[in-house]
């Protein structure tokens, strides 16, 4: 049986890899695509690709892991800013509201002006 | 706020700007209406240009808009590129496991980099975060509001008419002898005045609201804005480490095939056989542009960190000269005005 060139590193690690565990993985996978953009052997090249993928495969899990726990974080972050959101609406509207006394100091004045107008002698 | 513009009824209170003082001695000495409300326009105009008419946020929140922009666009675009990447790489393994006789292979159950729900749980946040810019840019921008101008213009016209009518009863309430000129109390040019105090005045109503909660609100925000580049720019390092993996497999499947066809035995179209190898390079460059395109997005996701940041900041007065007494002119005005028409004589 060939020997595993992962060496002491296991095909199935605890997720996540810790940083000093994924930077030897990293390491094994860049020394075997290295190994395989540096040669024409088939044999090599067979042999290669069926043991990069296992690298690849523990990277890849570390990735989705991280991935996955990002979709947690933006769900949160989106009810948070959300909530921000809300926050400036309110705002917004108490601007308008603003306008919306002055329009009604408008409306105000032009019932006192119909007023005077059906005061005789006024 | 409206308290301070229509309570006419309440006792003078004390009025601490000279200019206040001088304006209700002259008011004292007989100086007509017109030329009071006149006054009020041009003093509610000065104290507008002295303190600043729109708020100092307004052009970094134009920044920040703009630094959203590109995050959002090409975020999307990454997403779905390397879910497209990571799709074609699937499609090669499926060739490897045929070659293989491997039975567990069912191409049912192949992995998904992202879901359609995990993609849309980045772009909602990023679509948030536009909203939320949008927000700071049409709140900035609140003073010139057209809503604010045209009810303004409604009431200044009113007044005006009420004016009008009003006065020449006044006069003969009053004893004062009638205006010799058939001329309305209130000229165009008295009432175009009393509009643009009004103006003025809602602007510097606006602004306070303006200044007292919305830098508030950024500083809050800072932090998740903050939290949301950081998880954008793991999310952006992850995608592109796999998607580097995506394309050095490609590239080594494609050349063990081709490889593979050139063992004696095996039929190749020469032509095919060379289409096949003309395809490593072309490979091998979308590898490099698509690191890139990651790279520029990167960059762009740091840019809208620091923009917001910038933002944070300038809310945060940490300019004391062009925050806190902009806002302490503001409310001075605002206080003074509510304290000049609450000091009207109302009858």
């Amino acid at each position: 049986m060939v020997p595993s060139p992962l060496g002491n590193l296991s095909a199935d690690p605890p997720i996540p890899l810790t940083p000093e565990l994924r930077t030897a993985y990293q390491d094994l996978y860049a020394k075997m695509q290295a190994e395989l953009d540096s040669t024409m052997d088939q044999a090599a090249i067979e042999a290669l690709n069926t043991w990069q993928p296992e690298v690849d495969q523990v990277l890849r899990k570390d990735d989705l892991y991280k991935l996955h726990a990002n979709t947690d974080a933006f769900d949160a972050l989106h009810k948070q800013i959300d909530y921000t959101n809300d926050g400036l609406k309110k705002l917004q509207g108490q601007i308008s509201s603003i306008a919306s006394h002055f329009a009604m100091a408008g409306e105000i004045l032009t019932a006192i002006e119909k007023v005077l107008t059906l005061i005789p002698g006024v | 706020m409206s308290r301070a513009i229509f309570c006419l009824d309440k006792k003078p209170p004390r009025i601490s700007y000279t200019t206040m003082q001088n304006g209700l001695k002259h008011r004292a000495s007989g100086i007509p209406l017109p030329s009071r409300l006149g006054a009020i326009a041009l003093i509610v105009s000065v104290s507008l240009c002295a303190t600043g008419c729109s708020s100092h946020i307004a052009k970094p929140s134009k920044a920040l808009s703009a630094a959203i922009a590109p995050v959002v666009d090409q975020s999307a675009s990454a997403y779905r590129d390397a879910v497209t990447l990571d799709n074609l790489r699937t499609d090669y393994e499926a060739v490897v496991a045929y070659q293989k006789k491997d039975a567990t292979y069912n191409p049912r159950n192949t992995p998904v980099l992202l879901t359609e729900k995990d993609i849309q749980s980045r772009l909602a946040v990023l679509a948030a975060l536009q909203v939320y810019s949008e927000s700071l840019i049409e709140i900035t921008k609140g003073t010139d509001s057209a809503e604010l101008d045209a009810a303004t213009k409604s009431a200044g016209a009113n007044l005006a008419t009420v004016g009008n009518h009003l006065a020449p009863s006044i006069e003969k309430v009053l004893g004062i002898s009638a205006s010799s000129s058939t001329s309305p109390a209130l000229s165009p040019e008295v009432s175009n005045g009393i509009t643009t105090g009004l103006n003025a005045l809602g602007q510097v109503l606006v602004n306070r609201v303006v200044e007292k909660q919305l830098p508030g609100k950024i500083v809050e925000m800072d932090p998740k804005v903050q939290a949301l580049c950081k998880a954008l720019s793991g999310d952006i390092q992850t995608l592109q480490g796999i998607e580097v993996r995506d394309y050095d497999r490609i590239l080594n499947l494609e050349k063990q095939f081709i490889i593979e066809d050139e063992q004696a035995g095996k039929f190749t179209n020469p032509q095919e056989h060379r289409a096949e190898i003309m395809k490593l390079p072309g490979i091998a460059r979308q590898q490099r542009e698509a690191s890139e395109k990651l790279d520029a997005l990167r960059e762009a996701i740091d840019h809208l960190a620091q923009a917001h940041h910038d933002l944070a900041v300038e809310a945060q007065e940490n300019n004391p000269l062009t925050f806190k007494e902009k806002l302490a002119a503001l409310a001075s005005v605002g206080s003074n005005l509510g304290n000049f028409y609450s000091s009207l004589p109302t009858n």
